[in-house]
């Protein structure tokens, strides 16, 4: 392995430390501190992303190591984005917990830096893959101010949760449909029940009904919020449960 | 809408055991595994699935049920929804005629004609819809989240059509070809074929396909680096399609079209090139053998060499496999699109078997279907090849050599109308969900009362995001006329009017 796939490696474990202390010091309430050392966590987060695409030759989002890496960077910086200037560090640092799980998760399913399998090596990867990196980023947020506010019970979180989620099922259902023209192009047809789309699937489902059930009368408040946290359950079957589990096409980790 | 949520759960439901049941159209070996109960939960818990038609799912009355069940209650609400919209576009509602407006803050302008007629432009340039009468001014804007909405919800039924009529109209089928073998490509000359209802062949041109050469190229570390079919393509002989014979590389995230058909490189392996001569000999069989990934680095496959007269029983076939070399290392199942590769074998041993005897081999069925049926009493003979070596004897009265390994390569050949209406309705959901994510609805009424003017509002959606941009009105009002500003009452409700 070269050396700066080493550095790559350290540098990431620097990070799961470096939020992991974020994280206790937001449970303390430490405000400011976890902030900023949360930001520093980014920081040193960044550049070992960075150090791993230069390592592996290729966008550093191959298999679930890389993935998982990317997708806790995205989580956090969107959580530290979503609650600037707003005092729900809570919601930040809910996100920080999940963020700091999946980066453990990663590390545990940690590979070499190597170079990209045919079906990969195209710039769809680049779309595609990005999109449900920075979904499942954004959407972790949503599941933090969901999770919050089904415990706390007030409105400022259920809007924050509504505004996130929002954002994220858009770019959920990009991901969803650039799967299906990348799958076309590599494969020879764009939707094939394979366990990955029928999960995503699934997972767009309860997201869609999450929007619908905040329009409903008797749905919109905790109900709705407990559609979204089977939604968020979703998304991480569809990562975690169908890539170690179920073979399919997207077995690549 | 309680219907459509209802409606949603229970389709993801369905679909979540589409995840974890495997799908007889996706993967039929492992459901067949399951059935024989060599594989999965047992018998019971697969009778149960099998009763309840969970090893396919899409294909089964109630997942169609159920989306037709959810285009109804759509279909009856988007027309409900998309008749509101027209006649609030033919006929703009009155602004002046407001409900649940809450008072946002009162200021004591100096002027407040002045002041309103400074809230009416403030309100224009934010692209407000605004209405100015004597004392009130009232805007409203967002209203293209409806819009966005309805947009989203339209692009279902684009969508739907792109699939019934790529299900309906398309075709898929499968074509191994070794190395140096053509395939004049017609509907009716495939082995795999699957057609939809409404498949015309006057749509279909047809052509020739040869495949030249299939190479596995690998990195330094043994991995594969691309998957390359070098074909001919010539058009077909029915003079419309025109073009001179062309070379190609088909390969993974690489097809290449022809006349309306698309070839994918779905699979790969080797073929041993094999001649058998009779006692006599003559030459009874000569082809390239397409062996599949057996798993392990070993190859297998098999060949018909005699069919025999009806009633006859004196069919004769191969079996043929590639054992793995020393150390290596490959998937049970070789599948390029996935990234599960094995490596090509360089001089491999090649070990023949031939088969005698009545082997089902007049049914119309690929090899790798019948031969479950033959028994190793069945076997009259076994041979050990490496290329470039004699012919060897191949049970009394047979003799086999082995000239030469090829590779082959598996295309798929697809014709797929609908996909404009996928991508239309794809964009379609996109462009309606950017919309309706972005704008919400609300209103702003600034009236002049008693000296003061009072600032008003209402938010459909984001309330917080309203109450936001009425402060910076407010603030506007109150920098232009020197005024004052009081909050205004708490009262939830209260109405202006």
């Amino acid at each position: 392995m070269s050396g700066l796939a080493r550095v790559a490696d350290a540098l990431l474990v620097a990070t799961l430390v470096v939020d992991a202390t974020a994280l206790v010091l937001g449970l303390v309430r430490r405000r400011a501190a976890a902030r900023l050392v949360l930001l520093v966590g980014v920081g040193v987060h960044a550049v070992a992303v960075v150090a791993r695409g230069v390592a592996a030759g290729h966008l550093p989002w191959a298999n679930m190591y890389e993935y998982s890496s990317a997708l806790a960077l995205v989580a956090v910086a969107v959580g530290l984005w979503a609650t600037r200037g707003t005092a729900l560090d809570d919601v930040r640092t809910a996100t920080v917990a999940v963020a700091v799980a999946t980066l453990g998760v990663g590390l545990l399913l940690a590979v070499p830096a190597g170079p990209l399998v045919p079906a990969l090596a195209t710039p769809w990867l680049a779309v595609h893959t990005s999109a449900a990196i920075v979904a499942s980023g954004i959407l972790t947020v949503g599941v933090a101010a969901t999770g919050l506010y089904l415990w706390r019970g007030t409105d400022v979180l259920d809007a924050l949760a509504s505004r996130v989620v929002t954002l994220g099922f858009l770019v959920w259902t990009f991901a969803v449909l650039s799967g299906a023209v990348w799958a076309e192009q590599a494969w020879g047809r764009y939707w094939g029940w394979d366990p990955k789309e029928t999960a995503a699937f699934v997972t767009w489902l309860l997201y869609a009904a999450y929007l619908h059930a905040r329009a409903t009368p008797r749905w919109r408040g905790r109900r709705a919020a407990w559609v979204g946290v089977a939604a968020y359950v979703a998304l991480a079957v569809t990562y975690y449960v169908v890539n170690l589990v179920v073979v399919g096409l997207h077995s690549y980790a | 809408m309680r219907t459509a949520l209802w409606l949603l759960a229970a389709l993801a439901l369905a679909a979540t055991f589409a995840t974890f049941v495997p799908q007889e159209p996706v993967v039929p070996a492992t459901v067949a595994a399951w059935r024989a109960g060599t594989a999965g939960p047992g018998p019971t818990a697969t009778w149960l699935l099998d009763a309840a038609g969970m090893f396919d799912v899409v294909g089964s009355w109630w997942w169609t049920g159920l989306l037709g069940l959810l285009l109804v209650s759509l279909t009856g609400c988007l027309t409900m929804r998309v008749r509101v919209l027209v006649l609030a576009a033919r006929r703009p509602p009155d602004l002046l005629r407001h409900t649940g407006l809450r008072e946002h803050a009162v200021v004591h302008a100096a002027a407040p004609q002045a002041a309103l007629d400074d809230a009416a432009r403030w309100l224009v340039r934010r692209r407000f819809r605004v209405v100015r009468t004597g004392d009130v001014v009232a805007a409203e804007r967002g209203r293209w989240r409806e819009v966005g909405s309805i947009a989203f919800h339209l692009s279902l039924y684009l969508l739907l059509a792109g699939a019934v009529v790529g299900q309906t109209r398309g075709f898929t089928a499968q074509l191994d070809l070794a190395e140096g073998r053509s395939f004049s490509e017609t509907p009716l000359s495939y082995d795999v074929l699957d057609t939809g209802r409404w498949f015309d062949v006057a749509d279909h041109r047809g052509f020739l396909v040869t495949l030249l050469d299939f190479a596995l190229d690998t990195h330094p570390d043994g991995t594969a680096a691309d998957y390359v079919a070098t074909v001919a393509i010539e058009p077909g002989g029915d003079g419309r399609s025109g073009g001179a014979r062309r070379e190609e590389q088909v390969r993974i995230n690489h097809p290449v079209r022809q006349d309306g058909v698309v070839l994918h490189l779905v699979r790969y392996g080797v073929a041993p090139r094999l001649v058998v001569r009779d006692g006599d000999g003559r030459e009874v069989f000569r082809d390239a053998v397409r062996l599949r990934g057996a798993g392990g680095g070993a190859w297998a496959g098999a060949a018909k060499v005699r069919l025999g007269e009806p009633g006859e029983r004196s069919q004769l076939a191969l079996d043929v496999a590639v054992l793995p070399s020393l150390g290596q290392d490959a998937p049970d199942v070789v599948d390029p699109r996935a990234g599960r590769s094995a490596a090509l074998p360089v001089d491999p041993l090649v070990v023949v078997d031939l088969y005698a005897g009545d082997l089902g081999l007049e049914a119309p069925r690929p090899l790798s279907q019948a031969r479950p049926g033959w028994g190793p009493d069945q076997v009259v003979g076994r041979a050990r090849l490496r290329a470039g070596g004699p012919a060897v004897a191949l049970g009394p009265g047979h003799t086999v050599e082995l000239t030469g390994v090829a590779s082959w390569a598996g295309l798929q050949v697809r014709r797929a109308p609908g996909l404009g209406l996928l991508a239309a309705g794809g964009l379609l959901m996109l462009a309606g969900l950017a919309v309706s994510s972005h704008a919400y609805r609300r209103r702003v009424v600034v009236r002049s009362e008693d000296g003061a003017v009072v600032v008003a509002g209402r938010s459909w959606q984001r309330p917080d995001r309203a109450a936001v941009e009425r402060d910076a009105l407010v603030a506007t009002l109150v920098a232009r006329h020197g005024a004052s500003v009081a909050p205004a009452a708490t009262g939830a409700g209260r109405s202006p009017s």
